[in-house]
């Protein structure tokens, strides 16, 4: 019975189709090719999630996220932070100690710091696909054990793009700087 | 209608083990690579160092030197023997990229003296074409305490 049903359906859409005009052909035509590019553009976007735009505004992008970092860090602005660190992001201090994202913002580690300037002197991105390697020196002023310090660092972040963002996924610094 | 519910759970099921498997091969082979690295450096390889530092890699030496990939080449050509032991590391998986953290502890000579440090690592792995080659790599010095 539901055989016979597709089977008449069948028969009258090729009837149709037969008494079709080149406008509506021509129109068909088109409206398979636009689902075909959409399914394209789908399949696209499934198997390259969150490609990123053209280079220099990814790069310039990647500087801007630098800068927002220290600035976020010489405020202590966890909430800034959070939104820049990956949750599985590696930090190496200029000490050498290992952290992981809760620790950096646990408050304990930069509010023991006790940053009071910290800001990038210079800084050169190169980027890869979606990752993003950040070298440069930056200028740290402080208070520590109750007394002043001052220092010059050298530091390496990597970012990645991930689900549509930048995010920091490691961060190393050094006070050794040749 | 149930049949084809259970055909996209099975089909989520294996995309989700794939990229499992797909994580722990990167890691594994990324490991590897570390090894082959650190025993390239002691026996002064410089073909194998070759093959796995990317062309634009960023370095910067546990003295704070930055170097290119040139540079850390023509470094390892020119230094006397340095023992290089790993004492740990863990890698982690970001899609296309490996970031590896680690403790290691350089015994050498200097001016005829011996020395020994210790440093924390961090090295960017990313793969490229189907191969994976360090983009960046530093050493910060581990403070004494």
């Amino acid at each position: 019975m539901h055989f016979q049903h597709d089977h008449a359906c069948g028969g009258s859409l090729k009837r149709g189709r037969q008494e079709r005009s080149p406008e509506a052909r021509f129109g068909s035509r088109v409206l398979t090719e636009a689902a075909f590019l959409l399914f394209i553009f789908c399949v696209t976007r499934a198997v390259a999630p969150g490609q990123a735009p053209d280079f220099d505004s990814r790069a310039a992008k990647i500087l801007s996220l630098e800068d927002a970092r220290f600035d976020a860090q010489k405020r202590k602005d966890n909430v800034a932070l959070d939104l820049m660190l990956d949750s599985a992001i590696v930090w190496v201090d200029p000490d050498g100690a290992l952290l992981t994202k809760s620790e950096c913002l646990s408050g304990n580690h930069l509010a023991s710091a006790g940053i009071l300037e910290i800001a990038p002197e210079s800084m050169s991105v190169q980027l890869s696909g979606d990752t993003a390697v950040v070298v440069g020196i930056y200028r740290e002023r402080g208070v520590r054990s109750g007394r002043p310090y001052r220092r010059r660092c050298r530091f390496m972040d990597t970012w990645v793009f991930k689900n549509g963002k930048w995010l920091c996924v490691a961060a190393a610094s050094t006070s050794s700087v040749s | 209608m149930k049949r084809s519910a259970c055909l996209g759970l099975l089909l989520c099921v294996g995309a989700c083990l794939a990229r499992a498997q797909d994580a722990a091969d990167a890691r594994s082979k990324v490991l590897a690579l570390e090894r082959l690295w650190g025993e390239a450096a002691q026996l002064r390889d410089i073909n194998a160092l070759d093959s796995i530092l990317d062309e634009s890699l960023m370095y910067v030496h546990i003295d704070g030197r930055r170097m290119s990939k040139a540079e850390v080449l023509a470094d390892t050509k020119s230094v006397s023997a340095v023992d290089i032991v790993v004492k740990s590391q863990a890698a982690y998986v970001q899609g296309k990229t490996v970031v590896v953290t680690g403790v290691l502890q350089l015994r050498g000579m200097e001016r005829g003296k011996p020395y020994q440090q210790q440093g924390r690592f961090i090295d960017t792995w990313l793969n490229k074409e189907g191969h994976w080659v360090c983009i960046s790599s530093m050493t910060t010095p581990v403070e004494a305490h």
